[in-house]
């Protein structure tokens, strides 16, 4: 039986000044689901996202594609859940897009020739063919949000995880995005407020609220429920 | 918004862009080392590798405009020796010269000093600005990674190349943030704003720092860095090693030991 990409139980973390980030949160999600992390500021979504990838380190149990998140698989974890930052600029850190994108195939220790035709691939699939040897600096807000999901697309992750991908985009930016996720294979976890790109992207989203998960259910459920909307600070 | 801060402004389409970034670095480096060991007594070594410098930026075909302000650079420290050269008590009892007819009179050794000093400042300075204009940074930072120049050191200065302009945009919208909000920093007491206005910068670029590192981890960064193997060098870019080393080893011993 093929495990859910995502099983999360009881899961708790707080912040050493103190803030209490997750509490007992436990989440499942099946392979292939397009899932919206819906939740106002403070939620408690990147930290999730942090936690998945192994880059927090909080109790109760998380697994992904069916291995546990703990220190000795982190290698081989990070390999399978590719995790995209807000802000670009944090993502895309080296002198060329080239050596981004190439960033994460090299560590996975792929040969030369395969590590080029991942870089080549990644962002031929968010429509950046021909830039690579420009510094991230020289491209556009919208494209590099776009590079900072190369940056990972070539490391051919099961499972994306984006924080706030349409955050600060203009309206045609944000939809050639969605229509980059959309094209993406796998799983997505997408922690957004932009209901418009949850609507065009997810077919499932989960509402959260201080930590925990306050609903689950389609993307056409959990945004029409205004009152619940309201109650979580959303509307 | 765009900050005019771009390391490649000075790059140029002339005959040096084409060849190896390493042949460059080990021929230009030769150049300089030849330049910097001529004796100060000698002023023919010292305007003939000014020469030499002068020559390549000119098959350099570098932008004037930004060429000059880089240059005005030097202008302080060439201040600095013309001022305090002829001062030194060294010269005590040496023959001195007149600058210009009925012109001041200087020691001759002090103005040979001064020259040696001056025009191997302006010969670096010129030779480096030619890599640097002839090279883009990631090729230059490339090409040091290859010839074995410290991993960390070099990592710092790709840090430096990435995300300089980042810091000066942000320093820009809080400058421009300050402003809006009607402050005219007329008077001493005003400073302090000046210095929160920094705190706050190097506190973001700290948290910054934080975030590039937890997406390097993210990306299962585990402490290496890789790079593409280097391409075959050709004959001419070692031809160009080559002649760099022949040419300042000519100029430095041409007028003796």
């Amino acid at each position: 039986m093929t495990p859910p990409a995502v099983c999360i139980r009881d899961l708790t973390f707080r912040y050493p000044d103190g803030t209490m980030a997750l509490q007992n949160l436990s989440l499942e999600v099946p392979p292939g689901a397009r899932v919206a992390l819906l939740g106002s500021n403070g939620a408690g979504k990147s930290t999730l996202l942090l936690c998945l990838n192994g880059l927090n380190d909080p109790a109760g149990t998380i697994e992904v594609e069916g291995v546990p998140v703990t220190r000795p698989n982190l290698a081989a974890l990070r390999a399978r859940i590719g995790l995209v930052f807000q802000n670009p600029d944090d993502q895309l850190f080296c002198p060329t897009l080239f050596d981004d994108v190439a960033f994460g195939p090299r560590n996975q220790g792929l040969p030369e020739d395969q590590v080029l035709t991942r870089v080549h691939d990644a962002l031929h699939a968010v429509g950046l063919d021909g830039l690579e040897e420009k510094s991230a600096f020289h491209l556009s807000f919208g494209q590099r949000k776009r590079a900072a999901l190369a940056t990972v697309l070539s490391m051919k992750p099961g499972i994306l995880a984006l924080d706030e991908p349409s955050a600060n985009l203009h309206p045609r930016a944000r939809r050639e995005l969605a229509a980059v996720l959309r094209a993406a294979g796998g799983t997505h976890l997408i922690a957004t407020h932009d209901f418009d790109l949850a609507r065009d992207v997810c077919d499932r989203a989960v509402l959260m609220w201080k930590g925990r998960v306050e609903a689950e259910g389609t993307v056409a459920e959990i945004l029409g429920d205004r009152k619940r909307l309201e109650d979580v600070e959303l509307e | 918004m765009h900050v005019p801060f771009d390391p490649h402004l000075l790059r140029s389409a002339g005959p040096l862009q084409a060849l190896d970034a390493r042949c460059k670095v080990l021929g230009f480096a030769a150049l300089i080392v030849c330049s910097v060991s001529v004796p100060r007594e000698r002023w023919q070594p010292a305007a003939a590798f000014l020469a030499a410098a002068a020559l390549l930026l000119l098959l350099a075909r570098l932008p004037w405009g930004p060429l000059l302000k880089r240059l005005l650079l030097l202008l302080p420290i060439l201040a600095a020796v013309a001022l305090v050269v002829p001062l030194s008590k060294a010269w005590a009892g040496a023959d001195r010269v007149a600058l210009w007819p009925d012109g001041p009179l200087v020691p001759r050794p002090a103005l040979l000093v001064a020259w040696n000093v001056s025009a191997k400042a302006l010969t670096g300075t010129v030779l480096a600005l030619v890599l640097a204009g002839t090279t883009g940074a990631p090729a230059l930072l490339d090409a040091f990674s290859r010839l074995r120049f410290p991993r960390h050191l070099l990592l710092i200065a790709s840090f430096i190349h990435r995300y300089t302009a980042t810091l000066v945009e942000e320093l820009e919208r809080m400058r421009r943030a300050r402003d809006a909000r009607g402050w005219r920093g007329r008077w001493l007491w005003h400073t302090p704003v000046l210095g929160r206005m920094l705190g706050t910068l190097f506190l973001r670029s700290y948290e910054r720092g934080e975030r590039v590192w937890l997406a390097m981890l993210a990306r299962g960064w585990n402490g290496r860095f890789y790079s593409s193997p280097p391409r075959p060098l050709a004959p001419h870019d070692l031809a160009f090693v080559g002649w760099m080393l022949a040419a300042g080893l000519a100029l430095r011993f041409a007028w003796g030991l």
